[in-house]
């Protein structure tokens, strides 16, 4: 019977797994062994050559420096975006549904899309961002005098990636909060009305409290994304990169597959550590709030 | 002939230290009906587990039918049963759910139609077997879950907590109709039932488990009549016996701050060294406004009606006393009042085992 | 739970925002694909106007009449199909030995599924490609090529959400079916399956959801492809092709739309997928 069950498990387990991990571990083993060689075209190997380059490379370090700000940027703003929705839907209204329904689509459209969308609004020289500043409309005063190019200003191109990654993504910080809030019953509202407390002392003291797991869950799950994104800064920063576009310059501009391959490992090298430091900081810092 | 023997059987989880059962030894005669009462987490559910083969025996033996059924996978053991969440399959109408176990058998089409009419007949299912479980009211699915179990036509058939789902009104009417059926199929029946009162009106035999023993089996008047420990005395009957804790010294029994003399009814055991307290039920209580000899004496507190019977509460030092008196002849409260027992039904409970000693 | 706030005016200016901020975008996919010429191309002199002068179809009959439109439009179903159809077949069997059995190397599991998250695609996908362009799979027709790499991104996800499926169903049910006659996989596939498919449904569009959208994978692996791309791809070909608004916009819309007919439609079974591995 032992038998049997270990047979059983081996069958339900093995396909997916066996998917998963064979070609992550292929993966893995490839980026390592592909970022080994070095040199234009590969001909060095086994080398640190891509390594050292990347190092000194001044692209690379602007990369990390941008791909750090993009995080730390878009990582909160994602949190108070989704908390603002929560709290707004957390309450009974008419249309609730409709409305849910309706923060819940910029997640359903592809972030290519928004990208796109996003770059007509501020296309240059005419857009309606542009028409609205220089005064195209009657009804809006004039606030400049020559249309600005926003893709040749690193931080307004920036900007605009980060926009486009909180906007679309912004429903599932959302979600995970109104499901923290949802665990807060409403009678703990009611008892701390009849002792007084006003709605932002309730929000202080009750909400804020109780929702800590859940935002930590989701600064944790939004960083890593925040980590990985590149679609927003590819197609709105495309003249600034991060590290993410910086592996695709380097595969598809540069010609260097291993180039790419030693940035791409450094970035999930990254991403993990970042993620394991995350994590215990947040459970430190929820441990001290408990013992407060 | 026994038809399942349970032989020091015991299970033990897995990473667990402790047995969660252990030592049972039953045994259960073809056509009885036994059922396994407790507290819950008392162990009785893992037994019929066990029995059933959802829990694999860590040790002991367990026979069904004669053959040993240890290492026997669920579906060769003969037996069919039915769960206290019914487990009725959502997504299948009543008729799938009932000829289920018969498809996977490999019994012809023809049978299985005829075993579902004669379930649909017995269990009164006629009309419903289109419907899904979902469109059932709790005592037909009840009944849907018993029909499943019985179209098996199982050696043996294991009840876990199979009323307990159910209102109040109607599981005194599943209690008859399970009864019935028992008698009418002849049925081997294994129950299990955290409710005293429901094993006391069903079964052939009972047994009692405390903290993963199995304290005793009988049958429910010998149960009753003479547990074997202070937990069974306890455990069986409604509303509780009373326990007066404390001790013998000399001619007195000391409870409550209070030295009873014994005499008259209330006669010491053999040994009174060892006693740890005295149990009489609430209606083997005999009021007395005088005092008499063994008489505890008390306080008249309040009185709870029950219809038939008036149950008087009577205040002993700092603990609450029921004597069952007849409807309507309760003294008021705060009348000094003297408790007897009737002749022979004093309960000694000795030692750290509290083992049960009548005296008379 | 809901909350009965007082309604107050900073909470229906919020909301007006919000509406505002999150409609507003799609609204202005929306004109700009219905524009005519001269509501695109103004030449600063009057603004683009907020509704077109002159509303048309016009760019989505052109989409339609293009042959690698609807080429990629049919690569698109196909690899969100395949891969919905990959992710299940592979995905709840091993959730539902997750969900029901513990056993050594169960944690090692666990956190291989979670690592697996740690990859940001574009790492990923540079390694992927020369496995793919090196090996026999690179002979495989596209779409197929394509669902492969998407599985292995909502498999894990698949796994999550089939994980707290199994733990909603009865426990009592499988051992039911164990007692009337069936295997632990005739009672996998008779019992439990059914009783979980409305909840499966959630990782089946959570996956075709991801599968439409995604990007990086479709791109590395087929934006040169002759067969043809999915659609979020040919997007950005037509993007460096030109930068027509109206026909960028059709476009946009022709690929939003499902998706956005999903939120309402299937707004239960979305949330469930989004949240999956973040909400117990």
């Amino acid at each position: 019977m032992r038998r049997r069950e270990r047979l059983f498990l081996m069958l339900m387990l093995g396909p997916a797994f066996f998917y998963l991990l064979t070609a992550f571990g292929l993966i893995l083993f490839q980026m390592i062994n592909l970022s080994l060689h070095a040199g234009p075209t590969g001909e060095l190997y086994p080398s640190l050559g891509n390594y050292q380059e990347m190092f000194s490379s001044q692209q690379f370090r602007e990369a990390l420096v941008r791909t750090i700000l993009f995080v730390a940027v878009a990582t909160p703003a994602q949190l108070l975006a989704g908390l603002g929705l929560a709290l707004l839907i957390n309450k009974e209204f008419p249309l609730r549904g409709l409305v849910r329904s309706v923060f819940l689509i910029p997640i359903a459209i592809p972030g290519t899309v928004t990208a796109v969308v996003i770059s007509m609004l501020f296309s240059y020289p005419f857009g309606h961002i542009n028409d609205l500043l220089m005064g195209r409309f009657d009804w809006f005063p004039q606030l400049i005098r020559a249309p600005i190019n926003w893709y040749t200003s690193e931080w307004i191109s920036l900007g605009l990636a980060i926009f486009g990654k909180v906007w679309r993504d912004m429903p599932i910080s959302m979600l995970i909060l109104l499901a923290g809030l949802g665990a807060i019953s409403e009678e703990q509202y009611e008892a701390a009305r009849t002792m007084g407390a006003s709605g932002w002392t309730q929000f202080k003291l009750i909400t804020l409290p109780q929702l800590v797991p859940a935002i930590s869950t989701v600064l944790v799950l939004r960083s890593i994304e925040a980590w990985k994104e590149f679609i927003f800064p590819y197609i709105l920063a495309p003249n600034y990169p991060i590290l993410g576009t910086l592996i695709d310059h380097a595969y598809h501009v540069m010609q260097r597959p291993s180039y790419a391959a030693a940035i791409a490992l450094f970035l999930v090298a990254l991403i993990a550590i970042t993620t394991a430091v995350l994590n215990l900081l947040l459970r430190w810092l929820q441990d001290a709030l408990v013992r407060a | 002939m026994s038809h399942v023997v349970l032989k020091n059987v015991g299970k033990r989880y897995d990473r667990s230290p402790t047995f969660a059962v252990r030592h049972i030894d039953l045994e259960v005669a073809k056509g009885e009906f036994v059922t396994l009462v407790g507290p819950s987490g008392c162990g009785k559910s893992t037994t019929l587990r066990m029995v059933a083969g959802l829990e694999e025996i860590t040790e002991g033996d367990l026979y069904i039918g004669g053959r040993r059924a240890n290492d026997l996978p669920p579906k060769d053991r003969n037996i069919a049963m039915v769960f206290q969440s019914y487990a009725l399959f959502p997504h299948m109408t009543v008729a799938a759910n009932i000829v289920f176990g018969l498809k996977i058998k490999g019994i012809p089409p023809a049978e299985r139609q005829r075993r579902l009419e004669w379930a649909a007949d017995l269990l009164d299912l006629k009309g419903l077997e289109n419907r899904k479980p979902g469109q059932l009211s709790g005592g037909q699915r009840q009944r849907v879950a018993l029909g499943r179990a019985l179209v098996l036509e199982p050696e043996v058939l294991l009840l876990d907590e199979p009323l307990s789902n159910l209102d109040a009104k109607l599981r005194l009417k599943m209690r008859t109709e399970l009864k019935n059926l028992h008698k009418k199929l002849g049925l081997t029946i294994i129950y299990v039932t955290h409710d005293q009162a429901e094993a006391m009106t069903l079964s052939d035999r009972i047994a009692v488990y405390d903290q993963g023993r199995l304290v005793q089996v009988g049958t429910p008047t010998e149960v009753y009549n003479n547990p074997r420990t202070q937990f069974v005395a306890g455990f069986i009957g409604s509303p509780p016996m009373n326990f007066f804790e404390g001790r013998i010294n000399g001619n007195h029994f000391e409870t409550e701050g209070i030295g009873v003399q014994l005499g008259g009814t209330l006669v010491p055991p053999k040994q009174t060294a060892d006693v740890r307290a005295l149990g009489i039920r609430p209606e083997d209580l005999r009021i007395h406004t005088e005092p008499v000899p063994g008489g505890i004496p008390g306080t008249t507190a309040f009185v709870e009606l029950m219809g038939s019977d008036d149950y008087l509460v009577v205040q002993v030092g700092r603990q609450l006393v029921s004597v069952r008196v007849p409807a309507g002849t309760a003294p008021p409260p705060g009348v000094q009042v003297w408790l007897t027992a009737v002749p022979g039904k004093v309960y000694w409970f000795v030692g750290d085992e509290r083992l049960c000693i009548r005296a008379w | 739970m809901l909350k009965h706030i007082r309604t107050n005016w900073a909470w229906w200016l919020g909301l007006f925002v919000a509406l505002f901020v999150v409609v507003f975008p799609i609204y202005v996919m929306f004109k700009y694909s219905i524009s005519d010429r001269a509501s695109i191309i103004t030449g600063g002199m009057y603004p683009e106007p907020l509704w077109p002068f002159h509303p048309t179809t016009e760019m989505f009959e052109y989409l339609l009449s293009r042959d690698d439109f609807t080429v990629a439009g049919l690569i698109s179903v196909k690899v969100a199909l395949y891969t919905v159809a990959l992710s299940l077949l592979l995905g709840t069997p091993a959730a539902y030995a997750l969900a029901r059995f513990r056993f050594p190397g169960y944690g090692v599991l666990l956190f291989s599924l979670i690592s697996i998250r740690l990859f940001p695609d574009i790492s990923t996908v540079i390694p992927l490609v020369e496995v793919f362009f090196n090996s026999p799979l690179s002979r495989l027709p596209v779409d197929i090529q394509v669902a492969l790499s998407h599985t292995l991104l909502s498999l894990p996800y698949v796994i999550y959400i089939a994980m707290g499926v199994f733990e909603t169903v009865p426990k009592d049910l499988e051992e039911q079916a164990a007692i009337l006659g069936c295997s632990r996989l005739g009672a996998f596939l008779r019992i439990v399956l059914p009783v979980a498919a409305p909840g499966l449904a959630a990782g089946a569009i959570y996956t075709f959801l991801l599968s439409w959208n995604e990007f990086i994978f479709s791109y590395y692996l087929t934006f040169t492809s002759p067969e043809g791309t999915t659609l979020p791809v040919y997007l950005l070909r037509i993007l460096n092709w030109t930068p027509q608004k109206n026909l960028l916009a059709a476009l946009s819309l022709v690929i939003s739309l499902p998706v956005i007919l999903f939120t309402f439609l299937v707004q239960k079974y979305m949330r469930a997928g989004l949240t999956a591995g973040a909400v117990k």
